[in-house]
């Protein structure tokens, strides 16, 4: 995925871009070296919960969502299985940026549904008969995570509703 | 070359605003009912309108009334007068003012779900609708998720939800202030200054909200299919500014 990356980086315009799981987590990331791996983080986790929320309450998937600042742009496009956040400059040519990304978050998306489908299968398998496997990474149950219902309203408890 | 047209296609607000944040130098004529009016533009303002035997403001509250009719704009014509002081925005929220009171028999035109208070009114709303080509909709909320105003009546965006009865304003306000919030995060996160405003679209049906962000309160603005975001964006946060 890290060369998929590079080509939207590519565009002028665009400084950095990462993609994240549903669950937020960085699945890979070419960004500038002026960013902290906490920074990135927070940046998953806020772009994932607005991606779920918001396909939650519209019934529907969200395409993108585009993000003006004083400073900069923040787009993120929804993905199956997770989202593509690219960091670009505020007036970024965005039909020339799609021609890139576009391709891109196909390819993306591919590898995404490819690695979910890589650790569904060894839930369906029957039992083995050799010796098992280490369990995989994504069985780890030390880091449980929200509900994914819930996220909407716990993002919006902070405004009292 | 003039640009001829038709005000069911585009409403004289509109063209006004177009015309005013394009900073053109050029007359709008206004064929109604056997009447015509004459609009000036220069330097981001309306300088100059004469209707029969009027001049000045007065002319432009009236033509706002009209919705139909024809339109010819020539670029490069310079006004023979400057009779008009107020600011294009200004002249809007007048004549939506004007027009408010005429359609006054029409109270549901308009559907505040409080008594209208802090920096928004109704009456941004009506100038918004009316002013920003493209907008079927808009609720303003406050930060905490408090709808303050809207003007959703369903007509051009009932397909955003599955209600029946047109769009939900706590829903789409609700909308706006997550959007916004989670703007603001990432904008500190990333050490990108203020959040000025955000597009949500749909991959199914390509609907689209617009989100701005003003210093007390959010403006969530429903766009057909064929807006652009970008010249709403600057039309609305003319008008509130």
């Amino acid at each position: 995925m890290q060369e998929l990356l590079r080509n939207i980086n590519a565009v002028v315009g665009v400084s950095g871009s990462f993609v994240c799981s549903t669950d937020g987590e960085v699945l890979a990331s070419v960004l500038p070296g002026t960013l902290d791996h906490a920074m990135l983080s927070v940046v998953a986790r806020t772009a994932a919960q607005t991606m779920a929320g918001l396909q939650t309450v519209r019934k529907r998937k969200i395409k993108d969502i585009d993000l003006l600042f004083a400073e900069g742009r923040v787009i993120v496009r929804g993905l199956r299985g997770g989202s593509l956040c690219i960091l670009c400059a505020q007036r970024v040519n965005v039909p020339l940026l799609n021609l890139t990304a576009d391709v891109a978050a196909k390819k993306i998306a591919a590898r995404l549904h490819e690695k979910a489908q890589g650790q569904a299968e060894p839930e369906s398998r029957p039992q083995a008969q050799v010796a098992p496997a280490p369990a995989p990474a994504v069985q780890r149950e030390d880091t449980p995570r929200p509900e994914k219902a819930g996220r909407m309203s716990s993002f919006l408890r902070p405004f009292g509703r | 070359m003039a640009v001829k047209g038709d005000l069911k296609d585009i409403s004289l607000a509109s063209l006004i605003s177009i015309n005013c944040n394009e900073m053109k130098q050029a007359r709008l004529r206004v064929m109604h009912e056997g009447q015509q009016a004459s609009l000036f533009f220069d330097g981001g303002n309306v300088v100059h309108a004469v209707l029969g035997t009027q001049v000045g403001e007065e002319p432009i509250y009236e033509v706002l009334t009209w919705e139909e009719g024809e339109f010819e704009l020539q670029d490069g014509v310079a006004s023979p007068q400057h009779t008009v002081t107020t600011g294009w925005s200004g002249l809007v929220m007048e004549g939506a003012r004007r027009i408010d009171e005429r359609a006054s028999a029409v109270p549901e035109f308009i559907a505040p779900v409080e008594e209208p208070h802090g920096p928004v009114s109704a009456q941004d709303l009506i100038v918004t609708r009316r002013c920003a080509e493209g907008v079927t909709g808009v609720v303003i909320v406050a930060t905490d998720g408090t709808v303050l105003a809207h003007d959703l009546d369903g007509e051009s965006v009932g397909d955003l939800t599955n209600r029946a009865d047109g769009v939900d304003p706590d829903q789409e306000g609700a909308i706006a202030v997550f959007v916004g919030n989670a703007a603001r995060q990432i904008g500190e996160a990333l050490a990108l200054g203020a959040f000025q405003s955000g597009v949500v679209q749909s991959s199914t049906d390509q609907s689209k909200m617009l989100v701005l962000n003003r210093p007390d309160y959010y403006v969530g603005l429903l766009l057909a299919e064929r807006a652009s975001p970008a010249l709403v964006a600057t039309s609305v946060a003319g008008l509130l500014r």
